[in-house]
């Protein structure tokens, strides 16, 4: 079906109505940045214009994740993916590579970051394999990313984490699940695992508040998470037990409150197969996703009276983030959305897992 | 006429954004459609279920050889116990690349493999328990509470081969009383777990069913490739984790860099016996007789081939293992070494066809955001 499609969008372009951005465009400004692979073995950072043209790109040594933005949004830092040993911070104006790091010894990236809301540092989720414990790594921008120190994640396998909208408040998602680089990626403890939402505090690292699930939802492992107008934390999970089993994988956490779980349609769910690999706010903030490339679906919520509002059935989506009143999203097969609209194809490239605003 | 156009346009643009879900559900994109039924009922009749019955069965011989050892502790009674944990650890490796459906459920496959363990937490939870002589340890349904790590089969392995265990054949010792009935709790639970296990399986509404059964209303599969995917995917870790950790980390480099208990069951010498098992049941799944059948005609060589290199190290294998010799004294012989190190090199031939030969041949490409959890 796939090259019928392509024939489609070759007919299409032909006719002139659908724009194929896959060329660079010099002259755009900077809109999305997204890593990816190229080919079969080549990774790459991306930075795209709000049409998808690609306006460079960075090489990396190795499969890369999430970025960390700036507050100015002018500097990226991409983060390797689990378990990563390196990071690379990006100047995009000047479309050049500022930095890279590594985390210490006996440390690796979990694959995501977030800078403090004065810039100055940087923060990124890390396994401290040998003790068990999740971390956040302090990285100073100034003296070129060095590592000044770590909070505690308040959990195991912090994922994502986030600076919420006061610029002093970290959210992380624990997974709950060990992992040692030393069993590539296996998970060894699904039997007592135990997920949390914890919210540090950037200054102190305080833990402020651990939300956990109940129980029965112990193999629920959450791992990304976008923040509602509200202040709400939306975020989605992993779910490790049987198969067969229903789940509700989306959940709302306000401060001080319980997580509560989305309810929706066991088909819409089912459509996910146990996996949120993405969570995003649209710009408008009354629309939340949450994607998941396993299913190859996104569904999307009203941020408010918490229904869903629909379902998008796209191969190997993953990738996405908020645009307007919808959302920009990307997905394994070189494919750029706006919304419901196919705005570019490369079957080329695979994009990863995540993709962030610049403007 | 440009009306038209636009209207062929807005029609293919929505069926772009919103392809039906059959279409982008279904993983065989662009490959010629392959009836993926047939293999996905031979691999549940011919491979899952009897490899879980073989278990059931091995597990409920072994509980009474167990309590037989508590009530005439002797040599003949430990041999007899230890060949009866040897069968279960060989029926275990059969199916132990079944990480879904009913050994998932309530910890299943924790409760009788609980490893890697990499900080030895398992050891020592099951040498607390034998030096505070944890009675509730001792009976089945309370050991059923404890942690997964004390019930399975490498605290058993521990229990019957470990430090201190030559106590179980001497009715003077001590210690013998209490190790031999936490061991005979081992065994009721394990032989209860397994059991667990096939009923989930063949049970109403069990998860042969579920696989026989893809299609919209499945609880799990949409389609047969779908399930065709996740066994070849269970076949590939398998013997991935068979070359890189099982073989490989305790292989190292050098015989003085080898690692021999980095491998599960050394201390029962068990772990030659075990990787074979583990490479079988990978050949029965998806070898020529597996899934295998449903390659086209001109990929089958695929089958053949995975066939031939895993036989390849299964007849070192066998040699190294008929040699009498055991597992940490192969790793320290260099030409043994050499041997175990040759192995990984058909084993990774093998990868890379489960990896990139089978899905291309039967258009089951694996998403690249959905290869792997993140």
């Amino acid at each position: 079906m796939a090259t019928d499609r392509r024939t489609f969008l070759k007919s299409l372009a032909a006719l002139g109505a659908l724009p194929i951005a896959t060329l660079a465009r010099a002259g755009e400004p900077p809109a999305f940045i997204a890593a990816r692979m190229e080919g079969r073995e080549a990774f790459t950072v991306a930075v795209l214009d709000a049409g998808g043209g690609v306006l460079f790109t960075e090489e990396l040594d190795a499969r890369a994740h999430d970025i960390a933005l700036s507050p100015d949004r002018g500097t990226a830092v991409v983060f390797a993916r689990r378990p990563g040993f390196f990071a690379l911070a990006l100047d995009i104006a000047g479309r050049r590579r500022i930095a890279s790091f590594a985390p210490p010894e006996g440390r690796h990236f979990y694959g995501h970051g977030l800078f403090s809301a004065d810039g100055r540092l940087l923060f990124a989720t890390e396994n401290d394999w040998e003790g068990e414990r999740g971390v956040l790594g302090i990285y100073d921008v100034a003296a070129g990313y060095r590592r000044i120190g770590e909070f505690d994640s308040g959990g195991i396998d912090p994922h994502e984490a986030m600076l919420m909208s006061d610029g002093r408040t970290i959210v992380v998602g624990n997974g709950g699940i060990i992992t040692h680089p030393d069993y590539d990626r296996m998970k060894l403890n699904l039997a007592t695992m135990e997920p949390s939402l914890a919210y540090v505090d950037a200054a102190t690292g305080d833990l402020i508040e651990r939300v956990v699930l109940p129980p029965s939802l112990h193999q629920l492992s959450i791992r990304h998470m976008t923040e509602a107008r509200d202040g709400s934390i939306w975020f989605g999970g992993q779910y490790e037990g049987p198969e067969t089993d229903a789940v509700d994988l989306v959940g709302v956490h306000r401060r001080g409150g319980d997580a509560q779980l989305v309810a929706a349609p066991r088909r819409a769910y089912g459509g996910m197969r146990h996996y949120v690999g993405d969570m995003a706010v649209s710009q408008d903030g009354r629309r939340i996703a949450a994607s998941s490339p396993v299913g190859g679906r996104v569904m999307v919520f009203d941020a408010a009276t918490r229904d869903l509002v629909g379902t998008r059935d796209v191969a190997d989506v993953c990738a996405i983030t908020g645009d307007g009143g919808d959302f920009f999203s990307t997905d394994g097969r070189g494919r750029i959305w706006r919304g419901e609209t196919l705005i570019s194809e490369d079957p080329g490239v695979a994009w990863d897992n995540h993709v962030r605003r610049l403007a | 006429m440009i009306v038209t156009r636009l209207a062929v346009v807005a029609a293919v643009l929505s069926a772009l954004a919103w392809p039906a879900a059959a279409e982008e559900g279904d993983p065989a994109p662009v490959a010629p459609r392959i009836a993926f039924r047939p293999a996905v009922e031979h691999a549940v009749d011919a491979v899952i279920l009897p490899g879980y019955a073989t278990l059931a069965a091995a597990a409920a011989d072994e509980a009474p050889l167990l309590a037989a050892l508590c009530g005439e502790p002797d040599p003949e009674h430990l041999a007899a116990a230890r060949e009866g944990f040897r069968r279960v650890v060989v029926a275990w490796s059969g199916v132990e690349m079944f990480r879904f459906g009913p050994a998932r459920d309530d910890n299943r496959f924790e409760r009788l493999f609980f490893w890697p363990d990499p900080r030895g937490r398992g050891l020592q939870q099951v040498q607390g328990i034998l030096a505070a002589a944890d009675e509730t340890a001792a009976s089945p349904e309370t050991l059923r509470a404890k942690s997964v790590a004390v019930q399975g089969l490498l605290a058993l392995e521990y229990v019957l081969f470990g430090t201190g265990s030559e106590a179980l054949a001497d009715p003077g010792d001590p210690a013998r009383s209490f190790r031999c009935r936490y061991g005979a709790a081992i065994g009721a639970a394990v032989a209860k777990t397994a059991g667990e296990i096939l009923a989930g399986w063949t049970g109403p509404g069990g998860y042969a069913g579920v696989m026989r059964d893809a299609g919209e209303d499945d609880p799990v599969y949409r389609t047969h490739g779908e399930v065709v995917q996740d066994l070849i995917k269970a076949a590939r870790e398998q013997l991935q984790l068979v070359r890189q950790q099982k073989l490989g980390q305790s292989v190292g480099e050098s015989p003085e860099d080898a690692q021999p208990k980095r491998a599960p069951f050394w201390r029962s010498d068990l772990v030659i016996p075990a990787v074979v098992a583990n490479l079988d049941a990978v050949v029965a799944l998806v070898g020529p007789d597996g899934v295998g059948t449903v390659l086209p005609a001109d990929k089958a060589w695929a089958a053949r081939q995975a066939a031939f290199e895993i036989g390849r190290v299964d007849a070192v294998l066998g040699r190294l293992s008929a040699s009498g010799t055991p597992w940490e004294a192969l790793l320290e012989d260099p030409a043994a070494h050499g041997d175990l190190l040759y192995t990984l090199i058909p084993l990774g031939d093998v990868a890379t066809l489960l990896e990139t030969d089978y899905p291309a041949a039967l258009g089951l490409i694996t998403g690249f955001n959905s290869l792997d959890g993140d």
